[in-house]
């Protein structure tokens, strides 16, 4: 059989597995050792101890627990309540100022985190409440919570770029750097789409009463507030992109930073330790196993030639660089409809980043779209993991067509990032040049 | 029938007892790193067996704690079709996702056992300084797997007696 039928029957295969509910993991490696026994005989199996192994060494993956303890203990630190009540006394005389505090509030969460998850349920749980009391918008409300906390993966720390530096060998520094201006870029986007939309119908976003705005003592609090949380995030970010230490040193010391704002808003306890534990556990065996499943089904797929039928397709199709780009992104999106990000990276990066890089593309560059495509799937129905995580915090009696709506046109605006970051390849990598010659 | 719902309950009970052990490795990991750091950049003393044992604890908990997370069906799964199913219908799916995990287990254990005992018996060791031997950590991935395989097992026989009986195999 040749290696192109091969390959649509494998996927075929996987999507089968993955359509009744088999875990990723172990529906990726039992898929790919199927088909080795059929193909190669029982030798096929001697990928299982490569991949496993390959994957149990592999330092920069260390820093996937470190960075969710680290999330976890934050999650439960009161640092969320102590940020929203900061942006309330802060901002919430604009127009629009509580919405435009949730996308701070997130793109400074997404600083510590580097997941998804994180961002929209601290921002869900303290931030929607008192919003839709204050006469927000619901639609702009839950738009904002999502927007923001979806940013996670784009700014440094990210969990999923650990998984692409892992399974590409990739810079994680680099990865780092070249996801901090595109995050900045699109949390200002944000803001001003709301400032905007705020501007224009105040009914949208009403300003405060000017009793709730608080005493000088009040904004001096919250404002010591602001520097706690930029001071873990300059301990961290600071320390990984001027190469003071590696991303999983600066994810331990973050944990530990962690653990001392807890105890700065008197949040600390036994229990707060032990479920972050827990928790850690628990998303450590999940990335584990999968990643035994998806390092096999790669060594397999690509030792059966996958890499080169596919270059050779491209080449046929003759579509030149840029168009091999913008398929590779189309179907990136289209996966992005059934999976989450992270397998996605995992299936995906080995096997296009090499593709990219010989077009002559930078693989930092190419990572990031990468990353910003994730961005836009898990936000777009049917399957959009973010999607879930927002209709479990939103209000009840939330539809999921009510959060459909609201995320259209904070899709719209990623949209824009995306094809600035394609247009102008140096907004992804000016810092990590500057920042690691 | 009693004795199935008893070894049911202690695979049940063995996969939580694993994984909440293991978890006491996640802080523990944190400070192991968080020392070498301080001992590195403000002693100047970095140490030999920081990077080392941080790899082992991350290992030991992925894998040992894999059958806890089978346990509560929590492993990532794509539920987008699955989740359209009533109860007995998801048992039916699981059954035969449980073929596939078999397989998959019994081919990890087999084919990692190899270099486990050849790493135990050349007294192989990590290439740092510390060089300590690393046959206990290869032995994690077959003892991880023969708990997920368990507890795989344990989920296989409740689904079973769903789908022939439409009721709980317990409570």
């Amino acid at each position: 059989m040749n290696p192109g039928t091969l390959t649509i029957l494998l996927f075929i295969g996987v999507l089968l597995s993955f359509a009744i509910g088999t875990p990723v993991g172990f529906a990726l490696g039992g898929v790919a050792m199927l088909f080795g026994a059929f193909v190669w005989g029982p030798q096929a199996f001697y990928i299982i101890p490569h991949a496993a192994m390959g994957g149990l060494t592999n330092f920069i993956l260390l820093a996937i627990p470190l960075f969710i303890f680290m999330g976890q203990i934050l999650l439960r630190s009161g640092m969320g309540e102590s940020m929203f009540h900061a942006i309330h006394i802060l901002a919430g005389r604009l127009r629009g100022g509580l919405a435009i505090g949730v996308i701070l509030m997130c793109t400074l969460m997404s600083a510590m985190v580097g997941i998804i998850g994180a961002g929209i349920m601290t921002a869900g749980t303290v931030a929607i409440p008192p919003m839709l009391r204050r006469g927000y918008d619901k639609t702009l409300t839950l738009g904002s919570v999502m927007a923001g906390g979806g940013m996670g993966i784009l700014i440094p720390p990210s969990i999923t770029m650990i998984v692409f530096s892992s399974v590409t060998n990739a810079s994680l520094g680099k990865m780092f750097a070249g996801g901090l201006l595109p995050g900045l870029l699109m949390s200002s986007l944000f803001i001003v789409y709301i400032a905007v939309r705020c501007g224009i119908n105040p009914e949208m976003g009403p300003p405060l009463p000017s009793e709730e705005r608080g005493s000088a003592k009040d904004k001096l609090m919250a404002l010591r507030d602001a520097a706690l949380a930029f001071g873990l995030i300059f301990v961290v970010l600071g320390s990984i992109l001027f190469g003071a230490a590696t991303p999983t040193e600066a994810a331990a010391v973050g944990a530990v930073g962690a653990i001392l704002v807890t105890l700065v808003y008197r949040h600390f306890s036994f229990k707060v330790v032990k479920e972050a534990s827990l928790n850690c556990m628990r998303l450590t065996a999940m990335v584990v196993w999968i990643i035994i499943g998806a390092s096999t089904f790669s060594a397999f797929h690509m030792l059966m030639g996958a890499g080169k039928m596919l270059t050779s397709l491209l080449g046929q199709w003759n579509v030149g660089p840029w168009g091999v780009i913008i398929l590779m992104q189309a179907s990136l999106l289209i996966l992005g409809c059934i999976m989450d990000e992270f397998i996605i990276v995992l299936i995906c990066a080995p096997l296009y980043t090499p593709i990219a890089v010989n077009l002559g593309f930078d693989p930092i560059w190419f990572g990031i779209l990468m990353i910003l495509n994730m961005e836009i799937a898990i936000q777009t129905p049917p399957y959009g993991f973010a999607l879930f995580y927002l209709k479990g915090v939103a209000p009840e009696g939330t539809t999921m067509l009510e959060i459909y709506k609201s995320i259209i046109p904070f899709v719209g605006v990623k949209f824009v990032v995306l094809i600035t970051c394609m247009v102008f390849p140096g907004i992804v990598t000016y810092l990590p040049n500057l920042l690691f010659p | 029938m009693p004795t199935i719902r008893a070894i049911v309950r202690y695979v049940d009970r063995l996969s939580m007892f694993v994984g909440y052990a293991v978890s006491v490795l996640c802080p523990a990991m944190v400070a192991v790193l968080a020392f070498e750091v301080i001992a590195r950049y403000i002693f100047g003393a970095p140490t030999i067996w920081a990077y080392d044992s941080a790899v082992f604890m991350f290992g030991y908990i992925g894998l040992l704690a894999g059958a806890f997370v089978q346990r509560e069906k929590s492993h990532i799964n794509v539920d987008l079709v699955y989740s359209q199913f009533g109860k007995r219908g998801r048992a039916v799916l699981e059954l035969i996702s449980g073929l596939l995990i078999f397989f998959f287990l019994i081919l990890v254990i087999l084919y990692t056992w190899g270099p486990m005992v050849s790493a135990f018996r050349h007294h192989e060791t990590t290439s740092t300084e510390w060089a300590v031997p690393t046959g206990h950590y290869w032995l994690m991935i077959p003892l991880g797997a023969v708990l997920l395989l368990l507890q795989e097992g344990a989920n296989w026989i409740r689904n079973l007696y769903c789908v022939l009986t439409n009721e709980e195999l317990q409570q």
